[in-house]
């Protein structure tokens, strides 16, 4: 297990723009894609260009799209985001399906700071009826009652003690004893 | 003459009883006597007979008809436990000293648990009226450890059979 | 912060006065129950660094009851650091010196050995008897639940209930009893 979370800025989840409540702004902006027109390392880079860029281009018309040839490098995608973020992906001897998988990736993301999730929830309405209090649902018959109480100090669940058992038994025979003598006067 | 023996008879039965009872305020195993004497007049004739006493328990006595003859215990299906003591308190004489299994009517096994949680009863404080007539009373003037409120576990008490098969190496008997 | 606001935070953080009646218990089983009301554990706001611990009184600490043989089993021990200094002291022996030791004890052993813990004791307070000060007594608003019935003496009963008790055995007929 590692601790390098706990050098992460910490924070809890938010939307920008309270995106996904009723409409939605994406936040990428800007995405460069460098790479090479020679190098092997950007093979799946140029694949991508050839086949799946121009689709993209015109799915997102709000995203957009540089593509930045330079001689001998690593490819590269990188990207600007709406809040003035950066963010760069090295693409080196990466395949076409590796190379569409980080595009889709970039383009969905809210470009802010990754940071460790304190909650793994958010709510606009932390609780309805306020918060806690030791007051809550406490029975109010509490508020009379003079302490040390004996009921109240009482276990709640107690299982039948033999005591009890054998008065109920007692009872129980002593009420058919009381029946039978009086079906037998009634004959 | 025959007034003479049958008052000395009288007085014999109810010695017995007697000797228990002074010290107690409260009876809980009640005096019982055996039989009294009735005299009734007749014309000339005056009549003395020793008439049986029921016994104070008779109308209190709980039924058990269990058809595999079961001890009382046993067929009620209780779970006594060592503060259950009006139960345990049935079992002894004035003194503290627990009656015979030929007199309880229990079980071998009932027999030991009932002595044993009577020990425990006792030790415990729970029957300071049920004792001999030179023990102290109140638990909480007893000496050192033994003025301190104690209880015990019923687990404690191993049972009987277990112990006898264990020593005969014989197979579980159900 | 708003005054409610503000408001809103004491009486979320209000500390509770909790009653313990500690007769006939096994100090050692009610310290766990007892050191939850300290820590705060009870409450659904409890985090370790917030300080919700509430009060617990326990009355009648000198009727404790413990199991078995551990009134001179159970050794209590102390060193006063100098050679020699070793004590052993039995529980019926502490006791006697102070009915509230044992209590004591046993719910700052539960506790874990943190910072917090001498501050969580201070929230504890033991009486041997049912004699509390008024000033504590009129603070007390809630009552926690004893773990164990109080077992009842066979003198305490009334002698009628203990003579219409049924029975379980009566005597042989011919048998004179002593």
């Amino acid at each position: 297990m590692s601790n390098s979370h706990l050098f992460l800025p910490s924070g809890f989840p938010r939307a920008p723009l309270q995106n996904g409540i009723g409409r939605f702004v994406c936040q990428l902006q800007r995405i460069t894609i460098k790479f090479c027109k020679s190098n092997g390392s950007s093979r799946g880079v140029r694949e991508f260009i050839e086949k799946d860029l121009l689709d993209f281009a015109h799915n997102y018309p709000g995203i957009v799209v540089y593509v930045k040839p330079r001689r001998h490098h690593s490819p590269c995608l990188s990207a600007e985001y709406l809040n003035g973020e950066r963010q760069y992906v090295n693409c080196h001897n990466h395949s076409r399906d590796e190379v569409i998988k980080w595009v889709n990736l970039l383009r969905t993301e809210s470009g802010n700071q990754i940071i460790r999730l304190r909650k793994m929830w958010h709510t606009d309405c932390p609780s309805i009826q306020g918060p806690w209090s030791p007051f809550v649902n406490r029975d109010p018959h509490l508020n009379v009652v003079e302490f040390p109480n004996e009921s109240l100090s009482r276990p709640v669940y107690l299982p039948k003690t033999a005591t009890e058992q054998l008065k109920e038994i007692f009872e129980k025979q002593r009420q058919t004893n009381v029946s039978s003598l009086d079906e037998k006067q009634a004959e | 003459m025959i007034l003479g023996a049958l008052k000395l008879w009288q007085r014999y039965t109810c010695l017995s009883v007697a000797m228990c009872v002074p010290r107690q305020n409260v009876h809980l195993s009640c005096a019982k006597m055996i039989k009294e004497i009735h005299e009734s007049q007749e014309g000339n004739v005056r009549i003395f007979q020793g008439v049986n006493i029921l016994s104070p328990r008779e109308p209190y006595l709980v039924k058990t008809d269990d058809s595999r003859g079961c001890c009382t215990i046993c067929s009620l299906g209780l779970d006594v436990k060592h503060t259950d003591v009006l139960i345990l308190s049935q079992f002894l004489r004035s003194d503290g000293c627990m009656l015979p299994r030929r007199v309880t009517g229990l079980c071998r096994n009932q027999q030991k648990r009932m002595s044993k949680m009577v020990a425990m009863a006792q030790k415990a404080g729970l029957m300071p009226n049920i004792a001999p007539p030179k023990s102290k009373m109140d638990p909480k003037r007893r000496y050192k450890w033994k003025k301190y409120n104690t209880y015990f576990d019923e687990s404690t008490i191993k049972d009987v059979r277990s112990i006898t098969s264990g020593k005969k190496g014989a197979s579980t008997q159900m | 912060m708003t005054a409610y606001k503000r408001v809103q935070q004491w009486n979320t953080f209000a500390r509770v006065w909790h009653l313990y009646d500690a007769t006939w218990q096994n100090p050692f089983e009610s310290a766990q129950r007892i050191m939850k009301y300290l820590k705060g554990l009870h409450k659904p706001i409890y985090h370790p660094l917030n300080d919700c611990g509430d009060h617990v009184v326990v009355i009648n600490s000198g009727e404790i009851a413990l199991l078995g043989d551990e009134w001179r089993k159970r050794v209590y021990f102390h060193h006063t650091g100098y050679p020699g200094g070793a004590t052993w002291t039995l529980a019926w022996e502490l006791h006697d010196k102070d009915p509230t030791m044992i209590m004591k004890k046993a719910v700052y052993n539960v506790m874990d050995g943190n910072l917090q813990r001498r501050y969580t004791m201070q929230r504890l307070h033991i009486y041997p008897d049912d004699d509390v000060p008024e000033k504590i007594k009129q603070n007390i608003t809630n009552q926690i639940r004893q773990l164990r019935p109080v077992p009842k003496r066979l003198d305490r009963y009334a002698p009628e209930e203990v003579q219409r008790f049924p029975k379980v055995m009566d005597w042989p007929k011919n048998y004179i009893l002593r």
